[in-house]
């Protein structure tokens, strides 16, 4: 529409905007999003709650289709990227069947639509994932016999097992306790760093998303639409106390400054 | 030691209850001989014709098998249906409604009009009788699957006969095994309810203690309750342990036990 191919290389958003029906009237929950995420990048998006990160990322996951504007995920409609088995969802809940043990809730995905996977081998087995995160031992355990955290690396477990290529996590660590968050989120860096999966990641906490992150989204809104994006620069694999170094202080000032400008703009609309 | 105590506490209550029951009823049975038989006396009359008793049990169950297994091959399909399309729950469900608000009594007797007094309107009876807790159970289990696994399942584009497979009829049984519970015993309500309005010649432990009450047998009706009464402690025995062997991921640690 915009004239532009879709870039077979990059998750690419142009103008997308979307708008709920509501009781009180049409809401608008994003208003000309631009975005562009290059193959094997951690892009983090953060903002004020109801600003329309969900909204995106679930435009993304092809879980709601926007009113207007372009979504290709590595040049194809997000639907058809959703056939192909190419986008793993992430929920805020871990979402795992509870009649399943562990290792049969990893396999899931390779048991569904299998047609679409016909022909790719996934890089690791599902048990080998599970190792990865740490639960080798509870293969064969039902979810209620775990704690949240291990329910969760579960849950990113059985993303990861299909190897999409594009992974979409909606704050997976927002139930989480602060040591938790930090093993997962660095069970999650190893993770991406073996699969080199592209991740879209929403978040409420600043630390989280530079720790983790390429690039940081700032939205504003509501209606969402970018505020700003901060390129993180900072080595990897980032080591350890990643965030007592001045580099990272350098990084939490600015999204925090631009976070506050989000708010701002909020308050100025409402 | 502990296990042993607690095992006691959990069984002395009901026990010594029923005790209390039992006492009471022998009490009245004494003071009102000729309409209440003894304790004892009930007893001897299960235990001097067994076979008559048993063979009439055998009736009822199947009755109750019969009648459940029919209703719930009706019900269950009808409400992956409903699940799957709204307009079939829309014109369906007022009608169900219907059926489940209008007393099976009163047109019991058609069914014998329109079958006999043959096993038919006793099946028939007995399905309709647990036809509607089983269709909004089964819904109700259908519906119960997490929003959120439904979103990971979309993303994959599963087909829905495979959300339907994998995730909609295991997150179900849970609330069948909840139907069970409360349709097992009502089953063995309409089958006796049938069994009194199609009494005719046939058998079954309804038919019995309506055969009785005619000759003034007054220990068969009492016996056939004690079995009735059994019979519904059989069945609820009975889905108790399918919830536990079917149902061991609810409660991970009974697992271990």
């Amino acid at each position: 529409m915009l004239g532009t191919a879709p870039d077979p290389d990059a998750v690419v958003l142009q103008d997308v905007s979307k708008s709920f029906h509501t009781r009180g009237g049409p809401v608008r929950a994003l208003a000309g999003v631009d975005l562009t995420v290059g193959r094997g990048k951690f892009v983090t998006l953060i903002g004020p709650s109801g600003c329309g990160k969900s909204t995106l990322l679930r435009v993304v996951a092809g879980l709601i289709e926007a009113d207007a504007g372009e979504v290709s995920i590595f040049g194809e409609s997000a639907r058809r990227a959703c056939a192909q088995k190419r986008v793993g969802f992430v929920p805020q809940t871990p979402a795992l069947l509870p009649w399943r043990t562990v290792l049969d809730n990893v396999r899931l995905p390779l048991q569904v639509n299998r047609s679409a996977s016909a022909g790719r081998v996934p890089s690791r087995r599902p048990a080998e994932i599970l190792e990865a995160v740490g639960l080798g031992g509870v293969l064969d355990r039902h979810p209620n016999e775990l704690s949240g955290g291990m329910q969760q690396r579960v849950a990113i477990a059985r993303a990861f097992a299909f190897d999409p290529a594009i992974l979409v996590m909606d704050e997976p660590f927002s139930s989480l306790d602060e040591m938790t968050r930090e093993v997962l989120r660095s069970e999650l860096l190893g993770l991406w760093q073996d699969h080199r999966t592209t991740v879209l990641f929403v978040t409420h906490s600043v630390a989280e998303a530079i720790v983790l992150s390429d690039a940081v989204v700032v939205l504003s809104g509501p209606p969402g639409r970018i505020q700003a994006v901060v390129p993180v620069d900072l080595p990897r694999p980032r080591r350890d106390l990643v965030e007592l170094t001045d580099e990272y202080h350098a990084l939490e000032r600015r999204v925090r400054l631009e976070l506050r400008g989000a708010w701002s703009d909020r308050d100025a609309k409402s | 030691m502990t296990s042993h105590r607690s095992r006691l506490g959990a069984w002395l209550p009901p026990v010594v209850a029923f005790a209390l029951l039992a006492g009471l009823w022998q009490l009245l049975a004494q003071h009102n001989a000729d309409f209440i038989p003894s304790v004892p006396a009930t007893m001897a009359e299960l235990s001097d014709n067994p076979a008559l008793f048993w063979s009439n049990t055998l009736v009822t169950v199947r009755e109750v098998a019969v009648g459940l297994a029919a209703s719930l091959v009706a019900a269950f399909p009808l409400a992956v249906l409903m699940c799957h399309v709204r307009t079939i729950e829309r014109a369906l469900m007022p009608v169900a409604v219907v059926v489940n608000v209008t007393p099976v009594v009163s047109y019991a007797p058609v069914f014998v009009l329109l079958f006999g007094f043959g096993s038919t309107p006793r099946y028939l009876v007995t399905a309709i009788v647990v036809f509607f807790p089983l269709l909004v159970n089964s819904l109700a289990g259908l519906r119960s699957a997490d929003p959120e696994v439904l979103d990971v399942m979309r993303t994959l584009d599963a087909s829905s006969w495979e959300v339907l497979w994998r995730l909609r009829l295991p997150g179900s049984l849970p609330f069948l095994l909840a139907a069970g519970r409360v349709c097992l015993p009502l089953a063995v309500v309409g089958a006796v309810v049938a069994e009194f309005v199609a009494s005719g010649s046939s058998s079954g432990l309804g038919s019995m203690i309506f055969a009785a009450l005619e000759t003034n047998q007054k220990t068969v009706i009492y016996a056939a309750i004690v079995v009735l009464v059994a019979l519904g402690l059989v069945l609820t025995a009975l889905i108790t342990l399918l919830e536990r062997r079917l149902l061991t991921w609810r409660t991970g640690v009974d697992r271990h036990a």
